[in-house]
């Protein structure tokens, strides 16, 4: 069912996505996105040698936000804006929690708008990835 | 895209103190300018500044035959010249030309660009004294246009974003097997000082030559799959047509496909290599600080994107952990094939 406006309300939280990208989602991820940076797919890397690891592409986190706000959404309104900061490295294969609150809901100039804060938080509960998005409602 | 994939545990948050905002309005650093912007609690502390650099200037002017009164009428007035400019740029910027800020923003950024009118209080040195108040008055105008700048540009995260994988790469790239440090704690590497060079600064708002973006439905299946989309309307036309788009629309953050050249694209990002003058800083270690899309209009399976992107701002920010970082900020715009700007992304990559 698309999203409402009048079906939600501030402080709302979105239906948690849960993610643990292993190497061969992240080679997809690489194929759709265009990033072939060896750190996210090859272990001999020098870079991921010394990290121990690859790590998860920051614009898979980011990407996979829009999936959550998408999701959310289900159609029933277009994000205006979205974005989020890489605060933490996140590795493949560990579970990644993303979710969000509605901060605040209004209308302007005819527009039904909501402003959301998200997270992408590690195993340890860290959020390794804020973000905040705009969306506008359908209706 | 990320043309920097080293995401260490987070560029260290700085805050200043009230003094060190001050004297950092006073050397035009936009970086407390953007604090200040983003720090709600700061108003106090803006009326401060405009309250202290209107005495300072009474002071000054006592050597000119200015007294009491006329340093009480200074302060009024100076506090009545704050509001009506953040009211009028407010008004211009917000109203007339649609830039998103407000006006608390406004009286913040505007508050601390008063900082220079401390100096004016040198003008009470007798013969060279309107040398300082000059020179304060041209700081003045030039702290006032950086404040502006920050408080009505506002929309970017304090700390946020890389413009479509356009991040200048460091001009020395980290040797095989050094890989960019991670700053954690205090074991970071401590950058030597910055300089933003008149060269680099010739480099911001240089739009680089355009380069085609495709979106395909096989590119935006391919991009939600990387993802790891359920939703049909990403896969199947039929779905995305119940669904009210004219076609496949691309999921959010993806901004088409960069047609890809051998030789002209960047094998590793896929990117065009030739992205408009970089920025010569010689900095060896590179963050991804964060992405900002700003979608104007959909992008659907079809269309075809004309891509630049420019340096839009160098600032340098003090880090607790890195010593100084140099945060360039990229701006990348998409313009479909009815010359519609559907989307800007904005990047920021952090050198030190």
């Amino acid at each position: 069912m698309p999203l409402n406006y009048d079906s939600f309300k501030e402080g709302d939280a979105l239906p948690e996505l849960k993610k643990a990208p292993g190497v061969t989602q992240l080679v997809k991820y690489a194929a759709g996105g265009g990033d072939f940076n060896p750190l996210h797919h090859d272990f001999a890397f020098p870079q991921s040698k010394a990290l121990g690891s690859i790590i998860i592409h920051g614009r898979f986190k980011y990407a996979a936000l829009g999936e959550l706000v998408s999701n959310w959404l289900d159609h029933g309104g277009r994000i205006r804006k979205l974005s989020c900061q890489y605060r933490g490295m996140d590795l493949p294969e560990a579970e990644m929690t993303l979710g969000g609150t509605v901060k605040r809901k209004w209308e302007e100039n005819g527009e039904k708008l909501a402003e959301l804060d998200l997270y992408v938080n590690n195993a340890k509960g860290k959020n390794t990835t804020p973000g905040t998005a705009i969306v506008v409602l359908n209706g | 895209m990320t043309e920097n994939p080293t995401i260490p545990d987070g560029p260290p948050a700085t805050q200043r103190n009230f003094q060190d905002r001050v004297i950092g309005a006073l050397m035009l650093d936009a970086t407390v300018f953007e604090e200040v912007e983003h720090d709600e609690s700061s108003m106090g502390q803006a009326a401060a500044v405009v309250a202290i650099a209107a005495v300072a200037g009474g002071i000054g002017a006592l050597g000119a035959g200015g007294g009491l009164t006329s340093l009480i009428g200074g302060v009024l007035l100076a506090g009545l010249a704050w509001v009506i400019g953040a009211a009028i740029v407010w008004l211009v910027g917000v109203q007339m030309m649609g830039h998103s800020s407000d006006l608390p923003q406004l009286l913040r950024t505007l508050g601390f660009a008063s900082a220079p009118g401390v100096l004016r209080i040198l003008g009470i040195i007798p013969l060279l004294g309107w040398i300082a108040v000059l020179a304060a008055a041209i700081l003045s105008l030039i702290a006032w246009v950086i404040a502006v700048r920050q408080g009505a540009s506002g929309s970017l995260p304090p700390l946020g974003s890389p413009g479509c994988g356009r991040i200048r790469r460091p001009t020395r790239r980290p040797r095989e097997g050094h890989p960019p440090r991670v700053p954690e704690g205090n074991g970071g590497t401590m950058a030597e000082k910055i300089d933003i060079t008149d060269e680099m600064q010739a480099a911001v708002g240089v739009e680089s030559p355009p380069w085609t973006y495709e979106v395909t439905t096989t590119s935006v299946r391919a991009f939600a799959r990387g993802v790891g989309y359920t939703d049909r309307v990403y896969f199947d036309e039929a779905a995305a047509k119940a669904a009210g788009y004219p076609s496949l629309p691309c999921p959010p953050t993806y901004l088409g496909t960069p047609v890809f050249i051998p030789g002209e694209s960047n094998d590793t990002f896929s990117g065009p290599k030739n992205s408009g003058p970089g920025v010569k800083h010689g900095l060896k270690n590179v963050l991804d600080g964060g992405t900002e899309t700003e979608y104007f209009g959909d992008i659907c399976a079809g269309d075809t994107l004309t891509v630049s992107s420019k340096v839009s701002d160098l600032t340098i920010r003090e880090s607790k952990t890195t010593g100084q970082m140099l945060i360039v900020t990229n701006e990348t715009t998409f313009v479909n094939q009815d010359g519609t700007v559907v989307a800007k992304q904005r990047g920021q990559g952090l050198f030190y």
